[in-house]
């Protein structure tokens, strides 16, 4: 994910930093021309440090014109050197100035041209009053000036000089400041100068372009992975390039130099960016906003606040003051310290990203403290304090901050990653424990996820078609199960209780039920259950063939009862006249006909009559295993020896049934058996406990019966055999029903037969 | 000494093959057509025995074998029955022996049987 983000971002960053090449190029090809080795202070060509060998004095409007007659007066009042470079505090002393005074040392007479310099990239005004041979003559430098703005070397106060003018000559500067006032007052050659400058054009712009990368780059992830504090860091990144480099002058006031009061605008207004910025950083890193809201308005209020801090400091900066506004730096101070006050306070409660924050800052800090420390100390190594002015810690602070947050998603993606798969394994593991499966295919129909028995019998899994994995599986047409799927993926609606007749392992079939629920969101695709409907689904059906059996049986039984009405006169007045009107043999043999048939009439009837209709069980009832035992003692006479009968008669339940239902039940029941081994073989019959519920188990080694007669056995006319009438399992259901149990034929062809009844042991048998 | 029957049976050819054998055999018989009216005949009359169907219109043959054990208790009875709707024989058969009947025969069966069966429970 982060990855990808950061891919997306390639294209944007290498145009940048082509851009940012070709500049850096076309500068130093600049600085190049302009021999940079031979403008470099050092032996042959050297530069003066003049503020630590200065005089100085903080003025505050006293001092006026400068001339002959006031100097002495001036200089009177000055504190002399003590070999260091003053400096006034770090803020801005508003109507004060900085007056420093020095001899100008010989200069190389080699070269022609000579700079006068202060090393403040914040001064307002400078006033540069040179005193050479009794005279006097001033010059002036100001901030607020369109020559300034134009083109190079004018972020700082410098004076340009023929060596003539300078040699030998008492100098006195006074400057204001917008920050600290620091007497770094030095002369250089004017190449030195000029190639001082474009050096630190380039690096600045170079500067720049990094952080503007770095910015862009932190924007596009941010947009991406959606992280606030990741788009805070882009803002920072942008905004303290443009203060920090901004403040170098050049890309800034190039760039905007038609417009002089928009370039000031973009500079001051830009200034308490960063800090409200790194205060809203540390707001949505910490993700105060959820942890501790009322901390977080708060730290908000004063973030958003600084930038108009910033922009009346401007007002000032352009010459209306408001009172109330001393100076530019503290909103910037007001910022870095409710900030770091946040993250530091975070930090020692022990939070892991406030620490990581906080090391992301230390590079920032100690370049404060060196930076800080050489104002007020310079160091007598210029390219240190060159180097200081660079601000190369921030970039690296800038940089830290982005590895950090980035680390820090990438380990919330690592562990909230490492959650998914836990939870999907935990997933696939419930899967395989419960008897329904879990699947989960794209628009296209094709398995992106699946677990569980029933969907890897179905060839369910991952790749998978579809239609290739139901397919072979359905019994008959696929066509109605795969349309009800096309139709939750197109309408976007759960569809449940799909059901579909399925041959899982080949020999038996099975009833599947499929509930559907669209996956929202542009991927599409289903997510689906798979359960194991067959009990139910026969059930179902089962109690619809037992509606039409009840009815039928009704119709039946009321058709029988009539039949057997007129049967009984039949036979009996066929026999009578048989017996008593006729002596012609003939007829009384027909008469003999129609008595038999009448008779065998009466059986079917009597048959159907018993195996579609609910026994009404009178009187009194035995104990199962009693009433089984003596319907077993009953039936043994008639058992053949060929048949051998075992009996493994565990169980004592209480459940009662009437004696002779049982004695009809196991006759029923025995006589199946020994007709379906035709006449040898062995049953068994097993009574014992199936937790609560009482089983009577009847089985025979006999051929067992195919599937089709098998699910269909207990119903009426229902038979395997060529001479049977289908109608004594149709008994036995019968009776056991009005017991309140189930009757479960386990047959296959070749394996025997089990009979099965299962009696509730809760079951009210009234 | 008369051996008098009640034969009830709604149909009327069932009472027809029964009254023929009982009268071949010397006893006397009178009819009811349903249940209602053998139960208001042995209030009224004294029968040495009664043969009853079990599916009657009015009051069935349960109806009349109770009535017999208040009304003339110690009466025997022997049931005939076909079954019904939604009445096997075997239920019926079962029923009528719980309720104390003294025989039960499903139709068709033959009436000879009954009748000698009778015939040696009442000597004439």
């Amino acid at each position: 994910m982060i990855l990808q983000a950061t891919r997306a971002v390639r294209p944007i960053a290498l145009v940048l930093v082509a851009m940012l090449a070709a500049a850096s190029l076309f500068l130093l090809w600049q600085g190049w021309r302009l021999d940079l080795e031979s403008g470099q202070p050092g032996a042959t060509n050297p530069g003066y440090s003049l503020g630590d060998r200065a005089d100085w004095l903080l003025d505050f409007g006293q001092i006026g014109v400068v001339d002959a007659t006031s100097l002495p007066a001036i200089k009177a009042r000055m504190t002399p050197s003590n070999g260091r470079i003053p400096g006034v505090g770090l803020r801005y002393y508003q109507g004060g100035k900085l007056w420093l005074s020095a001899a100008v040392p010989a200069l190389d007479p080699a070269i022609g041209r000579w700079v006068v310099r202060l090393n403040n990239t914040r001064v307002r005004e400078a006033r540069l009053v040179l005193v050479r041979d009794g005279s006097v003559s001033e010059f002036r430098w100001a901030y607020d000036d369109a020559m300034r703005r134009s083109g190079l070397g004018t972020r700082i106060p410098a004076f340009e000089f023929d060596r003539e003018a300078l040699d030998g000559a008492e100098l006195l500067l006074g400057f204001n400041s917008l920050g600290a006032m620091r007497g770094a007052l030095a002369i250089e050659t004017a190449q030195a100068f000029d190639a001082g400058e474009i050096r630190q054009a380039t690096i600045y712009a170079m500067l720049l372009g990094v952080m503007w990368v770095l910015a862009a780059y932190l924007l596009v992830i941010g947009l991406r992975l959606r992280e606030l504090s990741l788009l805070v860091a882009a803002g920072l990144a942008f905004t303290l390039g443009i203060f920090v480099y901004g403040v170098g002058g050049y890309v800034h006031f190039q760039l905007l130099a038609p417009w002089p009061r928009l370039a000031d605008v973009v500079l001051y207004a830009s200034q308490p960016w960063p800090p409200a910025l790194w205060v809203l950083l540390a707001v949505t890193y910490l993700d105060l906003p959820r942890r501790m809201p009322r901390l977080a308005l708060a730290a908000i209020a004063v973030a958003l606040l600084l930038p108009f801090q910033g922009v009346l400091t401007l007002f000032t900066a352009l010459g209306y003051p408001i009172p109330f506004v001393t100076d530019n730096a503290t909103p910037v101070l007001i910022g870095i310290v409710v900030g770091l006050a946040l993250v530091i306070g975070f930090a020692i409660a022990g939070d892991r990203r406030a620490r990581g924050l906080l090391l992301a800052f230390a590079p920032l800090g100690l370049g404060s403290i060196a930076r800080t420390m050489n104002y007020l100390t310079p160091s007598p190594d210029p390219a240190f304090s060159a180097l200081l002015d660079l601000y190369p810690d921030m970039v690296v602070t800038v940089l830290l901050i982005a590895v950090v947050i980035v680390l820090d998603l990438q380990r919330r993606e690592m562990l909230l990653r490492q959650e998914a798969t836990g939870s999907e394994q935990r997933f696939r593991a419930y899967a395989e424990i419960a008897s329904d499966s879990y699947f989960e295919i794209d628009r296209t129909g094709v398995v992106t996820r699946a677990a569980g028995r029933l969907a890897r019998n179905l060839a369910l899994t991952e790749g998978n078609g579809l239609e290739a994995a139901l397919a072979p599986h359905v019994e008959g047409d696929v066509e109605p199960v795969l349309e009800q799927f096309r139709r939750a993926l197109n309408t976007g609606q759960r569809i449940d209780d799909i059901e579909a007749h399925v041959r899982l392992d080949g020999r038996r079939t099975s009833w599947l039920m499929f509930n559907l629920l669209p996956i929202g969101g542009a991927d599409g695709g289903l997510r689906g259950t798979i359960s194991d409907v067959t009990e139910r689904v026969e059930r179902r059906e089962r109690e619809a063939r037992q509606n039409t059996l009840s009815a039928l049986g009704q119709l039946a039984s009321g058709v029988a009862h009539e039949v057997n009405n007129l049967l009984h006169p039949m036979v009996n007045l066929a026999q009578r006249v048989r017996d008593k009107h006729t002596s012609d043999e003939e007829a009384k043999k027909l008469l003999d006909l129609v008595v038999a048939s009448g008779k065998h009439a009466g059986e079917i009837v009597a048959g159907v009559l018993n195996a579609f209709n609910p026994v009404r069980s009178p009187g009194d009832r035995l104990p199962v295993a009693k009433a089984l035992r003596a319907a077993l003692e009953t039936v043994k006479p008639t058992i053949p020896a060929t048949v051998v009968l075992r009996e493994t008669l565990a169980a004592e339940s209480a459940i009662g049934v009437s004696p002779g239902e049982m004695l009809q039940v196991v006759s029923n029941l025995l006589s199946n058996a020994i007709r379906a081994m035709e006449g040898t073989g062995s049953i068994e019959v097993v009574l014992k406990q199936d937790g609560a519920d009482t089983l009577l188990l009847f089985s025979d080694d006999g051929p067992g019966m195919p599937e089709s007669i098998r699910r269909r056995a207990s119903e009426p006319f229902v038979t395997g055999r060529p001479d049977g009438t289908g109608l004594g399992l149709a008994v036995v259901a019968n009776i056991v029903r009005g017991w309140h149990g189930e009757v479960a034929i386990h047959s296959a062809p070749g394996s025997g037969t089990t009979i099965e009844i299962r009696l509730a042991g809760e079951g009210d048998l009234r | 000494m008369s051996r008098h029957v009640l034969v009830a049976d709604d149909s009327s050819a069932n009472r027809l093959a029964l009254r023929l054998e009982l009268l071949d055999q010397g006893f006397t018989v009178d009819e009811a057509e349903d249940g209602r009216a053998a139960i208001a005949m042995l209030g009224a009359g004294r029968y040495d025995a009664v043969v009853t169907d079990v599916w009657m219109p009015g009051a069935d043959g349960i109806a009349v074998v109770q009535a017999i054990q208040k009304l003339a208790p110690g009466v025997p009875v022997i049931v005939i029955t076909g079954g019904g709707p939604g009445l096997s024989i075997a239920s019926a058969a079962a029923l009528a022996e719980v309720w104390g009947a003294e025989k039960v025969y499903v139709k068709p069966f033959d009436v000879r049987l009954l009748v000698a069966e009778l015939a040696a429970a009442l000597p004439g």
